[in-house]
């Protein structure tokens, strides 16, 4: 079924298609929150939360990208989240996050993850939307509310950032 | 190009190892699920509903007197014509008072809302009183001014003028007679005789312009009607707004 008609229905109180939207989603907004916390376990939580959040604002939703939609809140549920949690300000990783990358055994996944963790907010969301979901930047500029050169510049800079990082 | 490609295989890579606990997922969407079915859901109806809602609540009465007002049009031109033996531009003054006496009908309707409480029992039944004057206004005015566009269409040639210049002529003093009713209705009603007796002045003196002057027909004048159409226009869409405005914040009192 189409996305428009079924929040049509869940505005008429049908909530069944809340469990599809959320299933179809689920691992998306978890892939995001795991990008922008670097904790699985409290993407877990984010995760859940951003659906929450949908589930109380989905009468304000007007049509259009659902998935870009759902980004966006999570965007905002990880931002709260750090600001709530401070985890940055011990520029540590949790401990479980180190060792299940470790467990699969790429270094350079790790060092990606973390070097993200590294960034400014604006400029890692703009990089894992661009570069793992595909958005352009146009779309980018409309989720994160600014211009599309803001959002091209953001991942470029990014880039470069993430780039001395790396090396 | 390449490096843009590269860059999304080691973001896809990076993504790939982040593997969800199928329990942990399972246990997260029943949590949604409880909370959908929690009644946390608000409904918002969209513009087509909310139109759809309004349009039911406007009395059939209210279309059948508008549209009986338009629908004589032809015969109030006939009866100007051929019992008054006006001259043709002495027409147009006697059209525009019966395109605005079609806007009276919307007032009269409107009007409920000043009787004593009446706004204030209304918005407590969840009507909301901004768009239903709104959505009314620009419902009436629209077919109004598009019954009036097209009665110019087939009769401006009788008069020698064009549909354009005709429909203007009949257009301005519709709005400018409508601005100044709302305004009577809203800040008039607490600004005294002072404020009735100037409205009267005024629109009794454009009135008297429009039916005695013959020279403001004359093509030159045409980009002043223009203007005049465009400021009551203007004029009415700020009425329109500031009492909507008014009605949206906690101070609603129209009595």
């Amino acid at each position: 079924m189409n996305e428009k008609k079924m929040l049509r229905l869940i505005g008429q109180g049908k909530t069944e298609y809340i469990d599809e939207i959320a299933r179809t989603y689920y691992d998306d907004i978890y892939r995001f929150c795991c990008f922008q916390t670097g904790d699985r376990e409290w993407a877990y939580d984010l995760t859940q939360e951003t659906f929450l959040r949908f589930i109380r604002y989905v009468d304000h939703y007007s049509g259009g990208n659902l998935k870009g939609y759902l980004l966006t809140i999570a965007m905002n549920v990880c931002r709260d989240g750090w600001k709530l949690q401070k985890h940055r300000e011990s520029g540590e990783l949790p401990e479980d996050y180190e060792a299940a990358s470790l467990v699969s055994g790429v270094e350079e996944r790790l060092l990606l993850q973390k070097a993200l963790l590294e960034l400014p907010d604006f400029q890692r969301e703009a990089i894992v939307l661009h570069y793992y979901y595909d958005f352009k930047y146009r779309e980018i500029g409309r989720m994160t509310g600014v211009g599309t050169a803001t959002a091209k510049s953001r991942v470029s800079q990014g880039l470069g950032k993430l780039k001395e990082l790396l090396e | 190009m390449k490096d843009e490609m590269e860059w999304e295989k080691k973001f896809t890579g990076c993504a790939e190892q982040m593997k969800i606990d199928p329990v942990k997922k399972e246990r997260a969407l029943y949590g949604i699920s409880q909370a959908a079915c929690a009644g946390s859901l608000q409904y918002r109806p969209t513009v087509s509903d909310m139109i759809k809602v309004q349009f039911s609540c406007i009395p059939g009465s209210i279309w059948a007197f508008q549209l009986l007002f338009l629908a004589l049009l032809p015969f109030a031109e006939y009866w100007l014509q051929n019992r008054l033996e006006l001259e043709g531009w002495q027409i147009f003054s006697g059209l525009s008072v019966w395109a605005a006496a079609g806007s009276l009908v919307f007032v009269s309707e409107l009007a409920r809302h000043f009787s004593c409480k009446m706004a204030e029992l209304e918005q407590t039944c969840y009507l909301n009183l901004s768009q239903l004057w709104l959505l009314r206004a620009c419902c009436i005015s629209g077919l109004d001014i598009l019954v009036i566009a097209a009665f110019g269409g087939w009769r401006a040639e009788s008069y020698g003028f064009g549909w354009f210049s005709f429909t203007v002529y009949v257009l301005t003093p519709f709005f400018a007679s409508n601005v100044i009713l709302i305004f009577l209705f809203t800040k008039g009603r607490r600004g005294g005789r002072a404020v009735w007796f100037w409205a009267a002045l005024l629109a009794g003196l454009g009135f008297w312009i429009q039916a005695e002057c013959s020279w403001i027909y004359e093509a030159a004048w045409l980009p002043v009607w223009l203007l005049l159409l465009t400021a009551a226009i203007a004029l009415w869409t700020i009425e329109l707004r500031a009492f909507c405005r008014k009605m949206e914040g906690e101070g609603l009192c129209l009595n």
